[in-house]
């Protein structure tokens, strides 16, 4: 399907063999028995965890990528716990011929897959870097980006001193070096927008969010909207299963959605909000969106299966509010 | 292209006062400030403004805890801060209040330098930010759960007000202390000159302009009832009795301080709609971006 997923390499393996052979660097010990693994423990005997699929994929070949790994479904904060599957790690790349943006920058466990990506597609290009949160699903291999790539720039719309929250990764984890005074930064921030290149980008509010300060980001050229930890709510049965869903049927249930962004989004339980179900509804018919990328879960690809989750999600939102406030509850 | 001049970038912890501290003579408070406002790039530099990023360690007969990890860029500092207060005895656990980097960021530093030391708290996604972490040392925990420190014994509870769904505070049955992770914080300025100051030592004008400024960096507060929320706390307090209070974002709260503290909170929570929208998570007169406020870590 592509040149550069590096399943091809090892086509034909079965699942349990991509796993093990692209078991992260960090996996050792590996049991020479795997005993039957309970629900909600380590898998594969590893005492410590490991991504699979750590891969570079072409959604819009030559202009967006998306780079990532396989988790197994368990010990992740926003999946319910009875989950059987696989869950997607994401961030993204867009091109153009000079210039490279990385949309997030992902989880350290998926360092092998942005290296990976740097390796491939950077080249002489300028790098751009962009996040929707200040939290290490996004910007977890930030560090690691600004240390290693030629003259990068930060493209900043958040809040907080984001360059200490980060270190480089040429100097030892126990030593503090930050970025601060090195790093060219160009703001970003919501309702502006900045042609690199040929990539066209506009941040905005995120239309769902748990964070205060959490970005959404549409570049107009391939129609991507890069939604952080929204929309992430379709995963994986194996950990070989395509990462792009390009199909507006089989979705899952709106109760299950409602349930699954609540468990993130822990503010919408019992909460009225008609304001933001607007602003969620109006984004989506004032902007021609082709494509949908979350930090987890698949990718959603095409307008008829982007409008299928939109209109999932909206439902979801509405079915959020009549949730009990478990917190509140606890205490009543 | 606009950058912001070099000249013009604030450095940011620039702590008054001295840390660690000895609270009490089990407790200790580490950390320092981050300069709330010192935010990089922006076009318009604001005057510097402390967010206190705090972490707490409890010095049990038998064990030793600490209640956050400390802000990520403070390790230079809070590693020697530890040596100080442990005095050669090990950190037996580190509690992880939520994901958040500020809060938590240092567990993979903290491990490596204990090697006995295992994370406690709600410990799911912490495997794909610290893949270096032998998953054994990564230990959940529910609410109601409880660690044995020989003399006490440190409860977790679910949080009331979070802003991560995983956030938990922890109580201390002896001190009769409640960690709140990011509920009761507090800015202060950096004329007033209170980083390693605790707010029963402060003269009463001050102490009223500090808990003036709480953060409250809850998205969603206005689109519930909070009213609901005090009493769930009020609820909370009647079978755990505070006596002293600490969070990511204050030093130990107690003694005279502690009670108005609480009230004063509590109300400002209740009757969040009628605070003005920066207030929820900035300093007045310097309302931040966005929609609702700025963030605080």
């Amino acid at each position: 399907m592509n040149d550069i997923d590096r399943r091809t390499v090892i086509a034909g393996g079965t699942a349990a063999a991509v796993m093990a052979l692209l078991r992260s660097a960090y996996a050792d010990a590996i049991a020479a028995t795997v005993p039957a693994r309970a629900r909600g423990a380590p898998a594969a005997g590893s005492q410590r965890a490991f991504a699979g699929n750590q891969t570079v994929t072409p959604l819009v070949p030559g202009r967006l990528y998306r780079v990532g790994c396989v988790v197994r479904a368990e010990r992740l904060t926003w999946l319910p716990q009875d989950l059987d599957g696989y869950e997607p790690l994401n961030c993204y790349v867009l091109t153009d011929a000079h210039n490279l943006v990385f949309a997030d920058m992902g989880a350290p466990i998926m360092l092998p897959a942005v290296q990976a990506a740097v390796d491939m597609l950077a080249g002489e290009r300028k790098v751009w870097l962009s996040f929707s949160r200040n939290e290490a699903d996004c910007i977890g291999n930030l560090g690691y980006l600004l240390g290693t790539c030629q003259g990068p720039t930060l493209l900043f719309g958040g809040a907080g001193g984001i360059l200490e929250w980060i270190n480089d990764p040429h100097v030892d984890m126990l030593e503090v070096r930050d970025f601060l005074g090195r790093i060219p930064i160009v703001e970003s921030r919501n309702d502006s927008s900045r042609e690199i290149g040929e990539i066209r980008l506009r941040w905005m509010d995120a239309r769902l969010k748990q964070m205060l300060m959490t970005q959404w980001a549409y570049e107009s050229g391939t129609g991507c909207l890069f939604t952080s930890e929204a929309f992430g709510f379709r995963h994986l049965a194996t950990a070989d299963s395509p990462v792009v869903i390009d199909r507006a049927r089989d979705l899952p249930p709106v109760a299950t959605v409602a349930r699954e962004i609540a468990q993130r989004a822990n503010w919408m339980r019992e909460a009225q909000y008609p304001d933001y179900l607007r602003k969620f509804e109006q984004f989506f018919r004032d902007n021609d969106v082709r494509m949908l990328a979350p930090v987890h879960g698949c990718v959603i690809r095409g307008r008829d299966a982007v409008a299928a989750h939109v209109m999932l999600l909206r439902d979801a939102m509405r079915a959020a509010s009549a949730l009990p406030d478990t917190e509140r509850l606890r205490y009543a | 292209m606009p950058e912001l001049p070099k000249d013009a970038v604030i450095k940011a912890y620039v702590v008054q006062g001295q840390f660690p501290r000895m609270a009490l003579p089990d407790l200790a408070t580490l950390g320092g400030c981050s300069n709330s406002q010192g935010w990089p790039g922006r076009a318009d530099a604001r005057p510097v403004t402390h967010e206190p990023c705090i972490a707490n360690v409890i010095l049990g007969r038998d064990r030793t805890i600490m209640l956050d990890t400390g802000h990520y860029a403070l390790w230079y500092s809070l590693s020697g801060q530890l040596d100080a207060v442990l005095q050669g005895r090990p950190l037996d656990y580190v509690f992880v209040s939520h994901q958040e980097i500020p809060h938590t960021g240092n567990l993979g530093r903290l491990l490596k330098k204990y090697p006995g030391c295992k994370a406690v708290g709600d410990v799911r996604d912490y495997h794909i930010f610290h893949p270096e972490i032998a998953l054994e040392r990564l230990v959940q925990m529910e609410h109601c759960d409880e660690l044995d420190l020989g003399d006490r014994r440190i409860m977790f509870l679910d949080a009331i007000w979070k802003d991560l769904q995983t956030t938990l505070w922890a109580y201390d049955t002896r001190l009769k202390l409640i960690f709140s992770a990011d509920t009761f914080g507090y800015i202060h300025h950096a004329d007033e000159n209170v980083c390693s100051t605790m707010l029963h030592e402060m003269p009463r004008e001050l102490r009223e302009a500090v808990t003036d400024r709480p953060a409250l960096p809850f998205f969603g507060m206005r689109n519930r009832d909070q009213a609901a929320r005090v009493a769930a706390f009020r609820n909370l307090m009647t079978k755990y009795p505070i006596e002293i209070i600490t969070s990511g974002h204050t030093l130990p709260i107690m003694g005279p301080a502690t009670q108005p503290a609480i009230d004063k909170l509590l109300a400002a929570i209740a009757n969040v709609e009628q605070l003005p929208r920066f207030l929820q998570s900035g300093v007045p007169g310097h309302p931040p971006d966005g929609p609702e406020g700025g963030q605080l870590a």
